[in-house]
This record gives structure tokens, sequence and C-alpha cells, in this order.
């Protein structure tokens, strides 16, 4: 029985040893991500603007209805997303978006630290989201 | 009636029937692009093939084949499934796959189709095109690297619209769609094509990129320009009009409008719409809250009423309902000073029909014009104020080889038309050349003269009125003249076509009392198919006419009202829905009445140029904005419906001249449009056989299809003999514009954005004016300038100026005559 | 527009077209008449076929675009037509396409320096039995050799030229 204690107990305490640990010390040390990890939005740019072509798939798959698109005609007649906005506090990170786009436009970033202050800062524009 | 078996379904179905329609008759669908409800069998697209029992070894086309008693139809096999799926390969070799920036994406019946035949992959390699889109008018854009080359749009605007813009040009792979010389389009923009095309090939710009089909909600209401009372589908996102959506399926135009009806609702959008009451405080127009708005002009109409007196005007765009409420405030308000819309130009209907036919309507309903044998059209310039019957001509004669007689002074659309005869009349004669066929069908006893009172008496009246007296004084061919008489006399259906409105005022009991003698003569009233048609200008006219909008015992009419206003006889005026100034005979007379009365209340959309002299200023809602029904120039009664929010604090108009009627002291109140509409029933019998709530998607039309006339009465009348001048000017409607809303309206804007002067191509060379060159055009002691237009549509000495356009002050110069004597110079 | 067509030529299509119950069915025959005299089918052209035949001029240009030896735009006095189908092309058109490029030193669709020659291709000419082959005017030539088009160029060039 003591045997069996020892055991049980070497065990618990190999796990103790440095580097056994299955915790990281966050913030100073970060996980890597894996790939398909579905954190924060990110719109693809392409050579001049943004690759997103406001075709509307994304906010109409959405199931959180967190996606703001409007689309308007540029300089040169090609069809834009003059506002493209996610509200990170009603996304629910499903992924249907990046699923649904049919020009690759929209990817998920392993960005996954989101917390803020202000509700208007979960905002995420245009300009943001292409970052 | 044929049998056959589909599917193993039996269906029985006429003998003119296609395979389609049977299988359609029993819910089955066959896939198709090319084919179209109201257009004839093309056999373009290969995508309806079927299997038939009958003829083995080979594919139908089920759209083109017609039925034949006990055939055996396969439409859906193996075979028939691998088949459509190449012929989807053969159509994507080339077709762009730009779906996520095409609008039509979503309602496209080339992704629905590849779609359900799981078109993923190409077995065939081609190059995909690349041809530049024709972006030159400001309507309708054509990207032909989408098209499939249905023919939808060359079969439409030929067929249905008359118009022939469109061909196809080139041959195979190079085929495409083009207009003449391939310069792009410029047509009368109809957007018929836009509805018709299956995919993204035809699209309407002012739309262009604006939503997705899926987000859009839809509308059904009746368009609110011409007294067609055409459906119109409002697309409405975000609480704003975006576009109007295509529906064949309901209302009387099966699908089809015109520019007004499709690309005229941005006036609903302006921005310069009133979204405040304005009341006047030290000479300026000022904001103020509806309460004391009300509380202003309820003083103003009482204090008025107490002195000599309340005179209202109203437009004729108001529901059926708001006018029952306007009715009942002239009663609360004591006066008997009515009137609608211009107050001249219905008389044709209110006294000329009243009087020969003892009806106060059009008697027959805009689809039985299809199946008609003669058409006798009364002034060219009814395919301009009635584009969508000018569609259901223009289908009597391709379709049903009907024969049309124009009688006008001047060439159009309706002239153009094929095997159309044009009785080319000197402007102002068209009264002349009806009595002139009357005299004919009579001395040549042709005429159903059974049971026609004052014949002895007509008969006499026209005496002067030989077709060689008339063709001497009008140019119009007299044998041309009487053979027409002969063909209207020997049709066994037939029509006679008449529009009436504001630019349209001389004459027009007159005028509709020789149309309607006529019409007798030939037998038309109360004869099942054939009809004699009055078509009002604005979307409710004939409703205005059937609740009594009209001066009751000695009340003033419209132009007496302004008059006496004037003359400062009359203390107030309330004006709705009008802007007399720009738009009534004789600007001058309604200035001075505006400027003369004592208290003037105006209710519109915009601060109009009578709204800018008015003491209080309601600001009104459209048609896209209320509940209500409209009484369309066939006497169908139709539901308008909201699709949007008014601007601001703007309410309807039964809102305003009810909260009107309670400062008043009026406590009647109803809850709700359908117990108007009930109410409407106590005092017009017409109205009382059909309940608000069953009106349905076609409308119910009240006096029945084929109206019979409560007594044939011959009145004899004698045409005016029009000023003599080296020119002529005569106004009139354009395509483009209907009253004048539609000049706040981009769309029609786009095409026409001022007022013009047209004139025929030997004036133009004659006075040495260009296209463009500005024009003094002085008549009845006023000289206006407007651009020139020359075109060949118009004979020697006359001159057409569209009414619509307000600030260029054509009211000034037309005081109302059939025919301004004007002398122009550059 | 008479140097389109001579007045009595006009004259006869007129009263043709009077007569006939579908004056469409003159429009290849105008187009003709009009090429024969200028040439090619100019955009007046295609308005005066139009015109005296009351159709639209849509119409016409449906059918002018259609045929392919109906020319829209100028060509050189003689247009050689090769054939580019099936037949032709199995019994080696593509190098008698070659070779008449070469002598001639154009594209398809070009027209040679001296404005003598146009070269288009065309798809079959019915004249399979003789294949690879060529229409030039209303003859057709087949088969065709190297030395056979020399002749026959030679030929037409020896005929513009004396």
């Amino acid at each position: 029985m003591f045997k069996a204690i020892a055991k049980g107990l070497s065990i618990t305490f190999k796990h103790m040893l440095p580097g056994h640990s299955t915790t990281v010390q966050y913030p100073t040390v970060r996980l890597k991500m894996s790939d398909r990890y579905r954190g924060l939005h990110r719109l693809v740019p392409a050579q001049d603007r943004e690759k997103c072509v406001a075709c509307y798939l994304c906010p109409t798959v959405c199931p959180a209805k967190c996606i703001t698109v409007e689309s308007a005609e540029n300089e040169k007649g090609e069809k834009y997303p003059k506002v493209y906005k996610i509200d990170m506090l009603r996304c629910i990170f499903c992924g249907y978006c990046v699923e649904a786009c049919p020009v690759e436009a929209l990817e998920m970033t392993d960005a996954y630290e989101l917390a803020n202050y202000r509700r208007e800062d979960f905002e995420f524009t245009k300009e943001r989201l292409l970052k | 009636m044929v049998n056959l078996t589909i599917d193993g379904k039996q269906v029985t179905v006429s003998k003119t029937a296609t395979i389609y329609d049977a299988a359609k008759e029993v819910g089955i669908n066959i896939p198709v692009l090319c084919y179209a409800k109201k257009l004839l069998p093309y056999g373009a697209c290969r995508f309806c093939l079927v299997q038939v029992e009958q003829m083995k070894g080979r594919l139908i086309p089920a759209c083109t084949t017609p039925v034949s008693e006990g055939m055996v139809v396969t439409t859906t096999s193996e075979e028939i499934q691998k088949v459509r799926k190449t012929v989807m390969e053969f159509l994507l070799v080339n077709h762009v796959l730009d779906c996520p920036v095409c609008d039509k994406g979503g309602e496209c019946d080339l992704q629905d189709l590849a779609y359900e035949f799981g078109s993923i992959s190409n077995r065939f390699e081609g190059v995909k095109f690349d041809l530049p889109t024709d972006e030159i008018n400001p309507l309708i854009e054509r990207n032909m690297n989408r098209c499939v080359l249905c023919g939808r749009c060359v079969r439409v605007c030929d067929e249905v619209v008359g118009y022939g813009s469109y061909s196809f040009i080139n041959r195979g792979f190079e085929t495409k769609i083009a207009t003449a010389y391939d310069r792009g389009l410029n047509c009368e923009f109809c957007g018929q094509c836009v509805s018709l095309c299956p995919v993204g090939a035809i699209l309407p710009r002012p739309f262009k990129f604006k939503a997705r089909p899926w987000q859009i909600k839809e509308v059904d209401s009746v368009c609110g320009y011409c007294g067609n009372g055409c459906t119109v589908t409002l697309g409405v996102l975000d609480n704003k009009i975006e576009t109007i959506r295509f529906n064949d399926e309901i209302g009387v135009n099966d699908g089809n409008l015109c520019i007004r009806g499709r690309f005229g609702y941005a006036y609903v959008n302006h921005q310069k719409r009133l979204t405040k009451p304005l009341v006047r405080k030290e000479g300026q127009l000022v904001e103020v809250e509806w309460d004391e708005a009300l509380q202003v002009a309820a003083e103003g109409l009482s204090n008025a009423q107490n002195g000599q007196g309340v005179g209202i005007l109203s437009g004729a765009r108001l529901t059926n309902e708001e006018f029952f409420l306007l009715k009942n405030l002239a009663k609360t308000i004591g006066t008997d000073h009515l009137d609608h819309s211009g107050g001249e130009c219905y008389k044709g209907v209110s006294e000329g029909l009243n009087e020969t036919l003892g009806v106060k309507a059009s008697t027959g309903t805009f689809p039985q014009l299809e199946s008609c044998d003669v058409i006798l059209a009364i002034r060219s310039d009814f395919w301009e104020t009635h584009p969508v019957v000018g569609m259901v001509v223009n289908q009597a004669i391709r379709r049903n080889d009907a024969q049309l007689v124009v009688v006008a002074d001047k060439r159009g659309k309706l002239t153009k038309l094929p095997r159309a005869r044009t009785l080319l009349t000197k402007a102002g004669y068209e009264l002349s050349i009806l009595n002139a066929m009357s005299k004919v069908l009579l001395d040549e006893g042709l005429a159903q003269v059974d049971g026609l009172q004052n014949l002895d008496a007509f008969k006499a009246a026209l005496s002067e009125y030989t077709p060689e007296n008339v063709a001497q004084q009008t140019g119009v061919d007299a044998d041309l003249l009487k053979d027409s008489a002969r063909k209207l006399a020997g049709a066994k259906k037939s029509a006679i076509l008449l529009a009436y409105g504001l630019p349209y005022t001389a004459q027009s009991k007159e005028l509709a009392a020789a149309a309607a003698n006529l019409a007798l003569l030939a037998g038309i009233p109360g004869r099942a198919g054939s009809g004699l048609y009055l078509c009002g200008e604005k979307a409710n006219s004939q409703g205005a006419i059937d609740l009594g909008v009209l001066p009751a015992g000695n009340g003033l009419g419209a132009q007496q009202m302004l008059t006496a206003a004037g003359e400062g006889k009359l203390d107030a005026l309330y004006v709705i829905a009008e802007d007399p100034i720009s738009s009534y005979p004789d600007r001058q007379m309604v200035e001075q009445a505006m400027d003369k009365v004592g208290f003037s209340v105006v209710q519109d959309l915009f601060l109009s140029a009578t709204a800018e002299k008015a003491d209080v200023v309601f600001p009104a809602a459209s048609f896209a904005e209320k509940e209500g029904t409209f009484t369309n120039a066939e006497r169908r009664i139709q539901r308008v419906r909201q699709g949007i929010k008014s601007p601001g604090e703007a309410k309807t108009d039964g809102a305003i001249i009810s909260a009107l009627a309670n400062k008043l002291g009026n406590t009647l109140s109803f809850t709700g449009e359908a117990a108007i509409f009930a109410e409407i029933g106590k005092d017009v019998p017409a109205y009382a056989e059909f309940n608000y709530h069953e009106i349905g998607s076609q409308g119910v039309v009240w006096g029945g299809e084929t109206l019979a006339p409560t007594r044939r009465n011959l009145v004899s009348v004698s045409a005016e003999q029009p000023a003599s001048a080296d020119y002529h000017l005569v106004t009139g409607s354009a395509l483009y514009h209907s009253g004048t809303v539609s000049v706040h309206a981009s769309g029609p804007l786009a095409v026409m954005p001022e007022a013009y002067v047209e004139l025929g191509r030997e004036d133009a060379a004659a006075l040495g004016v260009n296209d463009g060159d500005l024009l003094k055009v002085a008549g009845n002691g006023v000289e206006i300038q407007l651009k020139a237009k020359v075109d060949n549509r118009l004979p020697k000495g006359l001159l057409f100026a569209p009414y619509h356009f307000g600030n260029a002050g054509l009211n000034k110069l037309y005081r109302g005559e059939a025919v301004v004597a004007v002398s122009v110079s550059k | 527009m008479s140097e389109l067509l001579p007045q009595n030529q006009l004259d006869e299509f007129k009263a043709k077209a009077n007569c006939a119950d579908h004056p469409q069915e003159l429009i290849v025959d105008l187009l003709r008449a009009i090429q024969t005299e200028c040439g090619w089918v100019p955009d007046h052209g295609i308005d005066l076929v139009a015109d005296v035949l009351g159709v639209l001029p849509v119409e016409v240009e449906e059918v002018a675009t259609f045929y392919d030896k109906i020319y829209r735009y100028p060509v050189g006095k003689r247009v050689i037509h090769v054939c580019d189908s099936v037949c032709c092309w199995a019994n080696g058109s593509e190098d008698v396409l070659d070779h008449l490029q070469k002598t001639l030193g154009i594209n398809l669709g070009q027209t040679s320096a001296d404005g003598l020659f146009t070269l288009l291709p065309t798809c079959c000419l019915g004249a399979c039995g003789e294949a690879p082959a060529m229409m030039i005017g209303l003859t057709t030539y087949g088969p065709l050799t190297p030395e056979r088009i020399d002749q026959v160029l030679a030929e037409i060039r020896e005929e513009a030229g004396g």
C-alpha cells in the first residue's frame, strides 16, 4: 500500500518539476495558437485596396448579426465596402463569415486579447480590421 | 381542349398552350432562361428540353412545342438532366464569374440553375468575355459579359414596348446584344429589359451596388403617377425606397412599367421634402409644431368661412379615403367650393360622358383593349400620358392584328406602331375629325342608331362636318378619314382612347362628348370587349370623380375659385397636393389669387411655388407612405400600401385633414382605411359591393368589366376655331414626366432635366435654330425663353412644350387654349 | 445619300419595298447593292436601308453583321475568305493561311498595303470536296497549295492592274 502511495506521489511531484507545467506565466509567456484558431478577424488587403468586394455574404451568414457592410462604387467603377464593421461584443467567433467569403478577403487571426474598457472600442472598423 | 400526360399526371389545357404551360398548370417546374410569360415562345436557351413519347429519339423544347392530344411527356430523367447540365456548361464557358459583385446575385436565374444542376466544373474551355460595359445613359447599365443571349430584352423591347432598341449582332461566339451601331442604349428607359433580364447583364444604375436582393423588403403598392394604376413593388431597405422590383404575377400591368414607374421613385427620398409644418410669421415661413399650425389653419379657415368663404382645391393623387375625409372637412367648414386638379380638364368625364352615356367613367377595362380589332386614339400624346396602356395597344396590334387609328396633330410613339394609321390634323381640330367620322357613319348607314336620343338634332348639327370640308380645314385625307370611320364601325370589338389632364383643358367636355357620340354610333358603349376610355392624368383622377370631389350646388370650380380669390371674392384657399402656380393654365391668374387671398393653406411634399405664397404649409406624405385605395382610369380600385415612414413630422393627407377637421369641431373619427372605405360605400353605391380587405392583387373593378351606359344621348358639339398664326404652340405631357412631382425625381430628371420647346426640322431650318439653342417664344402678350429641341415629329408651324417644369413659366403663355398662337425668334 | 446607290437602283428598291409583304426580305439585296457600289457598308448605308425599307436600323445591323460577306468596315478591292472549318482544317488550311499571310505581308483581318487584298477567315464555303479552299469575290479556289495560291493572286493582280 505504501508502495502504491509513493508511486502515486512520485508522479505528482514529477509534475511539479520545471518543464512539466501545463499552464504558462501569462502575460510574460504566451502560447502559440493553433493555425485553426478563430481569433480576431482580419480583412486581407490587395495591392491598393481591400480584397473584399462587398458581396454581403458574411453579414448574411452571420448568426450573431454582428457584421455591417455598406457597398459603394469606387473611382474605377468597382464594388468596394464603404463601411465594414464587426461588433466584437456580439461576435461568437464561429468563422462562418470566413467560410462564406467567395474571394478569401476575410480571415481569422490568432489574436485573442480583445478585452477593452469602452464599448466603442469593440467596434472594429474597416481600418482596424485591415491592420 | 387537349389532354396529355406529364410525368404521369393528367393535364387538360387549351390547344394553344405549350408543353411548358401545361406542366406549369400541374405544378411541374421546367427550368427555363429565355421563356417569359408575356413574350412569344422563342426557344433560345435549350434548358427546357423534355422527352415526348410520340417524338422519340430527340429531346423537345417544352417552351416552343404546342401540346397535342395524348402526348406523354417526361420532364426529368437522367438523360435530360445530363443534357441540361451540358447546356449549362456551354453557357458557363465564357460567362464571367463575378457573382460577388453582380447585383443580380441572389435572384439570378443562371445562378439558380447552376446551383440546381451542381455545375461546379466545366469540361469545355474558352475565353471569358471581356466587353466594355455600356454606361452611356444614367439609368440602365448593360454588361454584355454576363449575357446569356436569351433574347428577352430584344423581344420585350419589340413585342411589348414597341421601341426596338436591341438586336443580336455578329454571329457564333461573338454574338452579342447591341443597340443600333453598338453605340449604347439611348431609349425611352422604361426598364422593361431590366425586369426581364434573367442574369445581371442589364441592371438599373440608380440601384447599383446598393443592396442584395434578399435584404430588400418588398411592398406591393400602386404607382402614384398616372391613371394607369400599375402595380409597383417597392424595394425598401432601411426605411428608404431603393428600387422598384419586377413582379409580373400581380397587377393590371403584367409587370410592365414606364420610366416614371420604374425610375421615378426618387422624389420620395428627396432631401427637400417638407418635414415640419410652416406658418407665416412677420412675412416669413417658419417651422412650428403641428398643433400650432393646425390651430392657425383652423382659425384662418373658419374666419374666412364667416367672411366670403373658403375654396378647397385638391390634387388627384390623394387616396379615395382621403378624398372622403376631404369632403367631410368641406362639410365641416361649410363650403361648397371644392374641386380637384385643374377644374376644366376632367369635364370630359364628369359632364361630357355624363350627358351622352350617363356614366362618369371609362366603359371598358385595359385587359380588354388587347383583343380589340380597331383602336382609335385621340391625340398621339396618349402614349406619353399613359405609357403602359400604350404597351397594351402595341400588343393588340402585334398579337391580334388590331388596326390603330391615331387622330393627332403630331407624330409620336403611337403613330410609329406597326400599321398605325395617322390622321394628321392641324393642331386643335381633333373634334372636327371626330364629328366628321360620326357624319360618315350616319351618311353611309353604318351607324347603330337604335335607341339613340337626339338623333335628328345631331344629324342637323353635323351638316357642316362633311369629310371634304373637314379635310380642307384640317389637312387630313378625306378618304382616309372615311375609311377609318368605316373600320371603326365594322369592328366587332373596338376602343376609343382619350387622355385628359392639366395640359389638355381646352374643350375637354366637347371633345369627350364628340368621342362618346362616335362611340355610340359605332356601338361601342356597353358592348362586351369594346370600350370608350377616358383616362385621367393622375393616379386617382377617377376616384376624385367617383367620390365627387367636385363643386357642389353653387360651389365654384377650380378656375372660378382662383379667379374669385384674385378678385377678392374668396377669403381663403386650401390647396392640397397641387402646385397651381407651376402647372395650372394662366399663371398670372393663379399668382394673383394666391397674392390677393386673405388666408391660404397649402399641403404638399415640397415647398412648391404655391406653398411659398401660403400662410400655412403642411408637410404631406407621398404615395409610398400611406395606406388606402386608388381608382385607376378603368375604374379599378386597388390597394396602396405603406412602404416607408414619412420623413420628419410629415403626415398623410388623410391624417392632416382629420386633424384639421377635429380642430374645426368635427368629432367624427375613423379607425383606419377599411372603416373609411366602408363609409364611402354609403355615399358611392358603386363602391358598396367591395370590402377593403378583400381587394386582391388585381384590384376590383366597379361597374363590371363593361360598364353599361344609362342613357344613349347624342350631344351636338362644335369645334372652336383655333387662332391663326405662323406658329402654334401646344402643350402636353412628356413621356418622362407626370405632373410636377416627377421634376423632383432623379430618374426622369436624368433623362429630361429641363423644359424645352420642340419644333420640326423644317421650322428649325427656316429659323436657323439648332438643338439646344435658346428660343424666344411669345404669345398672349408674354415672352418666355426655352431651349429648342429639333426633330421630325412635328409638322411645319407647330411647336410643342411639355408643361411639367414650373420654373420655365410655360403657363404664363398657356391659358387653357387648345392652341396658343405664338411668334418665335432666336 | 445618293453616293451610296444610284438613283435608279434606289427607286427600284423603293418600289419593291412598297409591294413587299415583309420588306425585311430585301435587306440583304440592298446591302449587297450598296456594297457593290461602295465596297463596304458604312453606317449611313445601314440608315439608308432602314429608311428605304421602313425598318429599324438595328434590324438591318443584325443582318449586316450576321453575314461575314457583308463588310461593315472598309476592305480592300478583293477580299480573300479562307475557310477555317473542319474539312479544310484537316486538309491544311492553317498552312494556306500562313502562306497567304506571308505572301501578302498582312495578318487576318488586315488589308494589304496596296489596298488590293483583305484577308478574312470564313466558316464552311461548301467546298469541302476541294479542301483546303478559299473564296475571292464569288469564285472558290481549291484544293490549295502554295503554288496554286501564288498563281491565283498573280492572276488577280494582273486583272486589277490591267
